[in-house]
């Protein structure tokens, strides 16, 4: 082809400024260290690096939220820690007080501590952080107890958010806490079948208390019912057996809860039995603390325990978080001889029972990691019950009495002492599951955190030594382009005429 | 002629030709360098044979003509190829600008600010009564409406630039057209059997410059003149004639003598006009239309849940509403009208002694408004009325037609707006049952309620009566998808315009969230097409400033609601809010307001609250919202909040107390952030409507996506710049290798017609010699 002398130095002009550009590419991603430094470098790539960008501002965010309420916590932790322990003293106190060699001077003079047991409760009670009052429910700014026990608070306690859609509570309804104790009570009546002949086969009977009382008073009574008949049982005949629908259960001294309930299986006909699930747990810790493990009958038809083998699928959770996603699962076979089956680190020792396809029970830990089983037919309760009143009461209360040297009322406040450890011994607990709660996400934040960096990092970031290479690369492409445009520039005929 | 005569004559035609030779290579040379020069080659030819001594003698050499090398086809190519490729090097030039402007990548952009601005509300959550949190929140707020703010500015400080341009780029097409029309005379002039091969390059060299501002194409006709054309078949240039481009109300129209005044902003294709175009009329609005919905959904989401709370005291002092509706009052001609939920009630709590909402006691009271709508919703009216009125009815007390008694109060007013009646539908007691009720008037005008009708409180519609009394609703429906997806089209009966459908022509004026025009109803009413939609028209009665609205869904199906059906307006809201409180025997607190509602307290010693609206109806008067501006470029942080006290962490308890403490308005603040709204997706597209539809997505993605659309666009613009580049580089080369000149060929040239020179020269002297030695002979 004809050149002309226009289009050679065109060309030369062309891919110098190409490989100029090139060059200046490479060295903006060596100099910068990052792979995309314009929208157009990689606008899909840009889109995610975005999103992930995002998420991380939301995590360090929701960090410091865990942050603050590990502050809450902590605090109302070591608040309540010396409100149990001013309690003991208190009981200890008492118990010194009650007996008859303590003279009336001593008790008067034990009087006076328990007023700084008072004023001391007063201040744990008003704790605040950061001048917000941590037992005031969402009346922060005032001090919520006064010494004779008035809440000026309000119920809805100070939560923070630590995730989408998910806030927990990190202040508290002192009221719950200081006030007049609610306990859970369930029946104290133990139960044994004592077999009989069910009024209907294969049936689910469900028992409950409609009428509260004791058992060996006069006018508790038990309703039961399955999906044909039901009908009600007045427990007023002592501890002993009863009949209903042709099952024998044993009732123990002991106390039946309204609404509480229970419930067994009968077998098939023609001796329909009746027949309690029962399995126990032996001494042991589970792998997984403050969670639950929902059992589920998975063998078609289900099955009898100690007849053929039955299976299980069981699923792992935060209690506090039913919602979110299994943090473990898996299998287990009840032997066809029942037995012992080991799950997670548990060991239950499954005995008698029907079970329903896709039935289900479960197990809860603390925060220990002790499990507790809880079957159907166990008793199944909901109630609580309020104590006689609230500690700063019962405080005043001692220290009425040990003014008037009164050994009686005295003693009387032990009772109401023990049930008020009780109480902040529930909040203490719950305290530690929603620092533990916060341990959870922080850890599930951490680990996504690094992550989402890596995968940001992987996106946005240059392969240091791929770009290098590179920049390397376009330095000779240029060197020699530069040196042969050069030489071919020089040369002319006119220099040979 | 002798043997020695002729040779001389020989010697003389070489030496003449050769020295011509010489010259057009030193041309060639002299213009190496010379944009668009075309190498020029000497044609040499022997001179015809003459008979000499009975044989044909030759009688030398002789200049044919002077031949331009040029290929017409390359040549109009690369013009053409120039037009896209400076179109697309245009187009690039402001993508690397739009890039750095929406440059997300540094971590200072919008989809950073609004992070913090969310990490701000959980900042709040956190400690909601601290003073830090909330200046610091409010702070946020003010750096996100500037972020928005300054991307609407640099976004029109491009239209404007681009403007300016287009007007010089218009200007230069001009020039460059009278140029090469000038260049047709001259050359027409000189070539007559000659070609002006000079002449011929500069027309080239202009008509690629031509082609850098606009795509054209060009002929040339027989008598050596070009013609220059473009897109819609519209002559530029024709002959001595050019004709001239001018820009009106930035449009760009051409007037020729052939055709009437055309239009070519929308059919200007390649060259920089063509990439100016496409960047004004195309990108720049889609983006400047995707920035708006963002900022509309942020602030409309925001706005709802910062309304359904309250700061740390109740408001002590009169608000009024941000957000103004038309002169109709209708709540649905608000900005953010399309957002009330009129299935919902909203709760307003008074107070009646000064003080801070902790020492709560009996003095507070609330009263709930139901913000319904009566059904059904176009009422029934006949008979006569009196005549020329505008009636005006408003449910003052509401229910189940058949289970209790409802009364409907009326008001007229003459043409000019002046009340002149009013009463009570029907007298006392109202309506109480099944039936039609009297209003007024010769027919008179009556109001028929049916089995299962239900009345709302505070609704309201007007009705205007003809010359004979008659009531005359308008009646129209719409068919088709609005261009704009959940938008509210506003129509307003212009000035001068009204009239009776079906008799009068009527002209409509109508607005949506980012385009208004005006329509022409004809005289015999019928369809009217509006953005997408085709409203057909069949009867009513228009006055002036009269208004009806028609609302699109996600799917951009319309819904017409005219004023003469049961709605509410922020008068009738006003007067609601006012009876309710008279209603709860309450004092203290006083609604009013015709276009934008204002909540007054009676005196210092009241105080007054918001809860539960659930109808967004708040958020839509700009009550108690956290934003106030319609759009990117007008969004700023409600005054409000300038006390950053009124910042809303907290919600109105069921007792009507704030508690300090109390976040969970913040809480569900900082929940928005994960939730995904509805957003208004844009695409432009010069020379038609442009469009939208509706995308569920978080309000952060949308930005990320509306970034990411940048660099893709950007980055597929540089690519096509690149290749189109590359082919006009090849075809550069084309062109240089066939007319370029090469020094090498000319050097050759010149030393052969140097040798050819000095030997016809030596040709001479012996011709010389042998006539010496002739007259020697002597």
């Amino acid at each position: 082809m004809r050149i002309s002398t226009e289009g050679l130095y065109t060309s030369i002009i062309n891919n110098l400024n190409q490989i100029t550009e090139e060059l200046s590419d490479a060295n903006q991603v060596v100099a910068s260290g990052k792979r995309i430094n314009n929208l157009s470098d990689d606008p899909i790539g840009i889109n995610k690096v975005l999103e992930l960008r995002s998420s991380l501002s939301n995590m360090e965010q929701l960090n410091r939220n865990i942050t603050t309420g590990r502050t809450w916590l902590n605090l109302a932790e070591s608040a309540l820690g010396s409100v149990s322990d001013l309690v003991v003293n208190a009981k200890t106190l008492c118990i010194q007080m009650a007996t008859a060699t303590v003279g009336p001077d001593e008790r008067r003079s034990a009087a006076v501590s328990v007023d700084n047991f008072l004023e001391e409760l007063k201040s744990l009670a008003n704790t605040s952080v950061n001048g917000r009052y941590i037992f005031a429910g969402s009346k922060t700014d005032i001090p919520p107890f006064e010494i004779d026990g008035t809440y000026n608070g309000d119920s809805t306690p100070f939560s923070i958010k630590i995730g989408k859609n998910m806030n927990i509570e990190v202040g508290r309804d002192g009221e719950t806490v200081f006030g007049t104790p609610e306990v859970p009570v369930v029946s104290t009546s133990e139960m044994t079948l004592g077999g009989g002949t069910g009024g209907t086969a294969n049936e689910t009977y469900t028992f409950t208390v409609t009428t509260a009382g004791t058992v060996g008073g006069n006018d508790a009574v038990i309703h039961w019912d399955n999906s044909v008949n039901s009908g009600d049982v007045s427990i007023n005949a002592g501890a002993g057996s009863y009949a209903f629908d042709g099952i024998n259960i044993d009732f123990g001294e002991g106390t039946l809860v309204q609404d509480d309930s229970f419930s067994l299986k009968t077998g098939p006909d023609p001796l329909r039995t009746p027949v309690e699930f029962s399995a126990s747990i032996s001494d042991c810790r589970a792998n997984m603390a403050l969670s639950t493990y929902t059992f589920t009958v998975s063998t078609v038809g289900g099955g009898t325990i100690g007849g053929g083998a039955i299976n299980l699928d069981w699923e792992c959770r935060e209690t506090q978080d039913p919602l979110a996603a299994a943090v473990d699962t898996g299998t287990i076979t009840i032997p066809a001889g029942a037995g012992d089956v080991t799950v997670d680190g548990m060991t239950v020792n499954f005995v008698s029972g029907i079970l329903a396809d896709g039935e289900q029970f479960d197990i809860t830990t603390d925060v220990h990691k002790v499990p507790t089983l809880h079957l159907p037919s166990d008793w199944q309760s909901t109630a609580t019950s309020g104590g006689e009143d609230d500690i700063f009461k019962t405080l005043a209360d001692l220290k009425t009495a040990l003014e008037a040297d009164d050994i009686t009322g005295i003693s009387d406040q032990m009772g109401r002492l023990d049930s008020h450890l009780n109480q902040i011994g529930t909040k203490i607990s719950d305290t530690g599951q929603k620092e533990l709660r916060l341990d959870v996400r922080e850890k599930i934040m951490t680990d996504l955190d690094l992550a989402y960096t890596t995968r940001m990092s992987k996106l946005e970031d240059a392969d240091i030594v791929e770009a290098l290479v590179e920049l390397r690369e376009k330095e000779t492409v240029y060197q020699a382009a530069l040196s042969s445009a050069s030489k071919v520039m020089q040369m002319s005929l006119v220099d040979y005429l | 002629m002798s043997g020695i005569g002729l040779v001389l004559n020989v010697a003389k035609d070489a030496l003449l030709s050769q020295q011509y030779a010489l010259g057009v290579t030193g041309h060639n040379i002299a213009n190496v360098n010379t944009e668009g020069y075309s190498r020029q080659r000497v044609d040499l030819e022997a001179k015809e044979a003459v008979p000499y001594a009975g044989v044909l003698m030759g009688r030398g050499v002789g200049v044919a003509g002077v031949t331009r090398i040029a290929d017409r086809f390359i040549e109009t190519s690369i013009s053409e190829r120039t037009s896209d490729m400076t179109s697309l090097e245009e187009a690039e030039g402001y993508m690397r600008v739009l890039e750095g402007i929406f440059n997300e990548t540094s971590g200072n952009g919008l989809s950073a600010q609004m992070a913090e601005f969310w990490n701000g509300w959980h900042d709040l959550a956190n400690n909601p009564p601290g003073d830090p949190e909330r200046a610091m929140l409010y702070e946020r707020g003010v750096q996100l409406t500037d972020a928005f703010n300054s991307l609407d500015a640099d976004l029109a400080q491009f239209s404007t630039e681009l403007n300016l341009s287009i007007n010089t780029g218009v200007e230069e097409v001009n020039e460059i057209t009278a140029a090469i029309a000038d260049l047709n005379t001259r050359i027409v002039g000189l070539e007559s059997g000659r070609v002006a091969n000079d002449l011929r390059d500069k027309r080239t060299v202009l008509l690629r410059g031509l082609s850098e501002y606009l795509g054209c194409k060009s002929f040339e006709q027989e008598n050596g003149s070009v013609t220059v054309t473009m897109s819609k078949g519209c002559v530029l240039v024709q002959g001595n004639e050019h004709y001239n481009m001018t820009t009106v109300d930035n449009k760009i129209k051409l007037k020729s003598s052939i055709v009437s005044e055309v239009d070519l902003t929308a059919s200007i294709t390649g060259g920089k006009l063509g990439g100016w175009l496409d960047m004004r009329d195309e990108l720049i609005p889609e983006y400047q239309a995707d920035l708006d919905a963002s900022a509309r959904s942020f602030m409309g989401e925001v706005n709802k849940v910062h309304s359904e709370g309250m700061g740390l005291s109740y408001f002590d002092s009169a608000t009024t509403g941000t957000y103004t509706a038309d002169s109709s009052g209708m709540l649905s001609t608000l900005d953010f009208g399309q957002g009330i939920d009129y299935d919902k009630d909203l709760t307003v709590w008074i107070h009646d002694s000064k003080g801070t909402a902790d020492s709560i006691d009996d003095d507070i009271d609330s009263i709930t408004i139901d913000m319904g709508i009566s059904s059904p919703q176009s009422p029934l009216i006949g008979g006569a009325g009196t005549a020329d009125r505008t009636y005006r009815f408003t449910v003052t007390q509401g229910g189940a037609v058949g289970t209790d008694t409802q009364i409907i109060r009326w008001e007229s007013f003459d043409l000019s707006g002046n009340p002149v009646a009013n009463g009570e539908v029907g007298g006392v007691p109202g309506i109480n049952g099944v039936g039609s009720y009297d209003v007024e008037g010769p027919g008179p005008m009556q109001l028929t309620v049916a089995d299962g009708d239900t009345l709302v409180e505070g609704n309201t519609f007007t009705i205007n009566t003809s010359d004979t009394g008659a009531p005359i609703p308008l009646s129209a429906t719409v068919s088709g998808t609005g261009n704009s997806a959940l938008d509210t089209y506003v129509f307003k009966v212009a000035g001068g315009g009204g009239g009776t459908i079906g008799t009068d022509a009527v002209t409509l004026n109508w607005s949506n969230t980012i385009t208004s025009g005006t329509i022409e109803v004809p005289a015999a009413g019928g369809d009217v097409a509006v953005d997408g939609m085709i409203v057909n028209f069949t009867s009513g009665l228009l006055f002036e400033d009269d208004t009806f609205v028609v609302t699109t869904d996600s799917n951009r199906n319309p819904t017409l609601t005219t004023s003469s059906d049961w709605h509410w307006t922020i008068n009738s809201l006003a007067g609601q809010i006012n009876k309710e409180i008279t209603d709860e025997s309450l004092t203290g607190l006083t609604a009013s307001g015709a276009t934008a509602l204002t909540l007054t307290p009676d005196s210092s010693d009241y105080s007054y609250a918001f809860s539960d609206d659930g109808s967004n109806v708040l958020a839509a008067l700009g009550i108690n919202t956290f934003f106030a501006g319609r759009e990117a470029g007008t969004m700023t942080v409600n005054s409000l909040l300038d006390n950053n006290d009124n910042i809303a962490a907290a919600r109105v308890d069921p007792e009507g107390a704030l508690v300090v403490g109390d976040n969970s308005n913040a809480l569900d603040m900082a929940d928005l952030q994960y939730e995904e709204v509805s957003v208004a997706k844009w695409s432009y597209s010069r020379g038609s409507a442009a469009t939208s539809k509706d995308v569920l997505c978080s309000l952060e993605d949308y930005c990320h996506a509306l970034a990411s659309s940048i660099g893709v666009k950007s980055e597929s613009i540089s690519r096509e710049k690149e290749y189109s580049e590359s082919i006009v580089n090849n075809m550069t080369e084309i062109r240089n290798s066939i007319s370029g000149v090469s020094l090498d060929e000319e050097m050759t040239n010149l030393i052969k017609f140097q040798h050819a020179y000095v030997a016809a020269a030596k040709l001479i002297s012996v011709a010389d010699e042998m006539l010496t030695r002739l007259i020697d002979v002597k």
